[in-house]
């Protein structure tokens, strides 16, 4: 999986590249986390994923905890189909802004 | 073996013979020799005769055991060129000596030595024994008159006369010498001389003797050495035809597949049995992929090396396109043609029927090439499978061909066969025919490997003892299910879940599935794993993954013997809680649940066993 961060003044956009599964999540939540301080909101781009497992959906939760902690939003874009159905299945579309 | 060493060998093993003749010659000299010196005058020799017999004698035994004494110390000898010469000179000399005592009785022996000579097989040999032993005959029969005992044809009197009518001693060789020299003024009769009478009346008769006796030696030698001849050269090419039969045969059936894979898809058996003469029948099976057999079987005109090397360029050239061009049999066999036609300067042909199976699907395609159409059961029936033939292959470039399918399904069979089977004939000329052929088929069903030989077996009754002139090769599969079950096991650890999705993607067969099935499948496949790898086990454990697919739906097992653990005792998640509330646990097995059409759990056996079903 390849992740690569975009500045648009403190807005951060993480373009994810390849799968979320339970081995490439823990680097996704380690990148996130080390922009955490600087970043106010935070929009993962997903146009270049087409899996996604549970444990994706538990990173994307514990970012999503983290920014409303900060009273910062986390934006989900350009995810595909497929990943969508994952996401309304496990009910993740209720809370996450999915553009 | 060739001429030249035919000769060679007969000639030592002459010259062998020569030598112990000699040596029994010898013997025989030795044995004469020991009685003279006894005292047995059994040829009433005169005294100075005797002596003679006793200085010579040995002479004549040393000279007739050397050539055996050669044959035991130096038997290298024996091999030269100029050794036969040589023994048969030796002879002769020995034979010489003895007549120059011994003029009558030794007549045999001038015989002998050229009829001896006759077992060299070699006119030159024979030749130049007769004229030495003419020449030595003419020398020692003048000189045996006057050394040898009393010859009353050559002195033309008997002992008792010339001893008491001319008062001349038989013993005086002067006497003897003045005899002859003056016969007429000794007798007073008017005769020719002597010597005159000696040669005419004494040696050329016996010099015409031996001159028949050369004659019939001589051609003897010739008869048997063309013989020989004869014999070497058919030899020669009895050891080169069945040579060249064997490389030929050894190549042909080199080439044809006979590991018969077991696979659960297809059963499938094969001969080639070649007629005496070789001919071009081949067939051929072969994977293009994992999926996809090849069939082939193909029949070349004409007979022979020239018919079995085309042959195997056929073969070569179908096997190496159907692999690259893989599922059309009719682009596969246009494209066989121009290779074939290439460079056909004989203008030889080959039958070619090429069939391509899916053995997942069942769908057979094929094409022909002016081979005789194969035979089919289907639904339980025989019948002949026809489609549209296109031209023999080697007929001319640009040849075109015809695509045909048919579906096979679970105990379809498939014969396919030269007409070396239908063609066959029996002693009454009658053909054994496709009728006979579906006959045979239909009267009892038998797996290929028995189908084949019994059919075979039929052939060969049928002929009765008729030859076979035509190469009879079949093959025959039978179609079984598409293999639907795969099973494997894993450490249950992270690291393998790459595999064992691997796995499970590559056994579905006969189900077409999307990039998002894929996905949504390897998800699936994700959450029951890692559970599995992350819970079960104290520390390693093992998991059985199973799939299953069959008429369009998909059946995952997993079962492990980690700690009992139902996974689907846990509430699902509540999806629709506030994110703050929302847990994490539960959120895998929920996936499953939803990505699945069934979940089922039962611990049996001291597992757990998981089992996943989805309908495609």
């Amino acid at each position: 999986m390849e992740l690569l961060k975009e500045y648009n003044d403190l807005d951060l956009t993480v373009t994810i590249t390849g799968q979320i599964d339970t081995n490439t999540a823990p680097d996704l939540e380690k990148f996130i986390d080390k922009e955490m301080s600087r970043a106010k909101n935070i929009t993962l781009d997903f146009s270049n994923v087409d899996y996604i497992s549970s444990a994706g959906l538990r990173v994307l939760l514990s970012v999503y905890k983290k920014q409303n902690d900060r009273k910062n939003k986390l934006i989900i874009s350009k995810a595909n189909s497929d990943v969508l159905s994952i996401l309304e299945m496990t009910g993740f579309t209720s809370f996450l802004i999915i553009k | 073996m060739n001429e030249k060493e035919i000769y060679e060998q007969n000639e030592i093993a002459a010259n062998k013979s020569m030598a112990f003749i000699s040596a029994i010659m010898a013997g025989i000299l030795f044995i004469f020799w020991l009685l003279c010196m006894v005292g047995v005058n059994a040829f009433s020799f005169t005294p100075s005769t005797i002596k003679y017999v006793e200085i010579s004698t040995p002479i004549d035994i040393a000279f007739l055991v050397t050539p055996l004494i050669i044959n035991f110390v130096k038997p290298a000898f024996l091999k030269k060129p100029g050794f036969k010469y040589f023994v048969v000179t030796l002879l002769l000399l020995a034979v010489a000596a003895v007549n120059m005592i011994l003029p009558k009785d030794g007549i045999m022996l001038w015989a002998a030595v050229i009829a001896v000579a006759a077992l060299y097989f070699n006119p030159k040999v024979t030749l130049y024994a007769f004229i030495l032993t003419s020449c030595m005959m003419l020398i020692v029969t003048p000189l045996s008159a006057i050394f040898g005992s009393w010859e009353s044809n050559v002195m033309n009197c008997t002992e008792e006369e010339f001893r008491n009518t001319f008062n001349l001693d038989p013993d005086s060789r002067a006497d003897r010498i003045n005899w002859l020299n003056n016969f007429n003024k000794i007798t007073g009769r008017k005769e020719i001389n002597r010597w005159v009478a000696m040669f005419v009346f004494y040696f050329l008769p016996r010099f015409l003797t031996l001159s028949v006796i050369f004659a019939l030696g001589n051609g003897l030698s010739k008869r048997t050495k063309k013989v020989l001849e004869e014999e070497a050269s058919e030899a020669r090419n009895v050891q080169k035809m069945s040579s060249e039969l064997n490389i030929a045969s050894a190549i042909q059936s080199s080439v044809l597949p006979s590991e018969f894979p077991d696979s659960s898809r297809i059963e499938l058996f094969a001969t080639m049995d070649p007629a005496k003469e070789i001919g071009g029948d081949f067939y051929d099976f072969f994977k293009i992929d994992d999926d996809h057999v090849a069939l082939v079987i193909g029949d070349v005109s004409g007979k022979g090396v020239p018919a079995s090397l085309f042959m195997m360029k056929t073969q070569a050239v179908v096997k190496a396109l159907a692999t690259s061009i893989k599922k059309d049999p009719a682009l596969i066999l246009e494209q066989s043609n121009k290779a074939i036609c290439e460079g056909n300067e004989m203008n030889m042909f080959v039958t070619c029927w090429l069939g391509i199976l899916d053995l997942n699907k069942g769908e057979l395609n094929f094409a022909s090439a002016g081979h005789n159409p194969p035979v089919i059961k289907k639904n339980g029936i025989y019948s002949y499978l026809k489609g549209k033939n296109g031209l023999v292959l080697g007929g001319f470039d640009g040849a075109k061909y015809f695509n045909e399918t048919i579906n096979l399904e679970k105990g379809d069979k498939l014969l396919m066969y030269t007409d070396g089977v239908t063609e066959a004939h029996n002693d009454k000329g009658e053909l054994y025919s496709e009728q006979r052929l579906l006959k045979f088929l239909t009267e009892k069903d038998y797996a290929p490997v028995d189908a084949v030989v019994r059919l075979r077996e039929s052939i060969r009754k049928f002929a009765n003892g008729a030859e076979q002139f035509d190469d009879i090769t079949m093959l025959m599969i039978e179609y079984h299910r598409p293999q639907s079950v795969f099973a494997k096991k894993f450490l249950a650890v992270k690291d393998n879940l790459p595999k064992v999705q691997d796995f499970v993607l590559n056994s579905i067969k006969g189900i077409n599935l999307t990039e998002k099935d894929k996905n949504m499948l390897n998800i699936a496949i994700e959450e029951i794993f890692v559970n599995i790898a992350s819970y079960s086990f104290v520390d390693y454990g093992r998991v059985d993954v199973g799939v299953n697919s069959q008429d369009g739906t998909l059946t995952l097992i997993f079962a492990d013997n980690g700690k009992p653990f139902n996974p689907l005792e846990k509430d699902d998640p509540n999806i629709k809680a506030k994110a703050q509330d929302r847990g994490i646990g539960g959120l895998g097995i929920f996936m499953v649940k939803n990505l699945m059409d069934k979940v089922y759990y039962e611990y049996k056996d001291d597992k757990n066993i998981l089992t996943l079903v989805k309908k495609f």
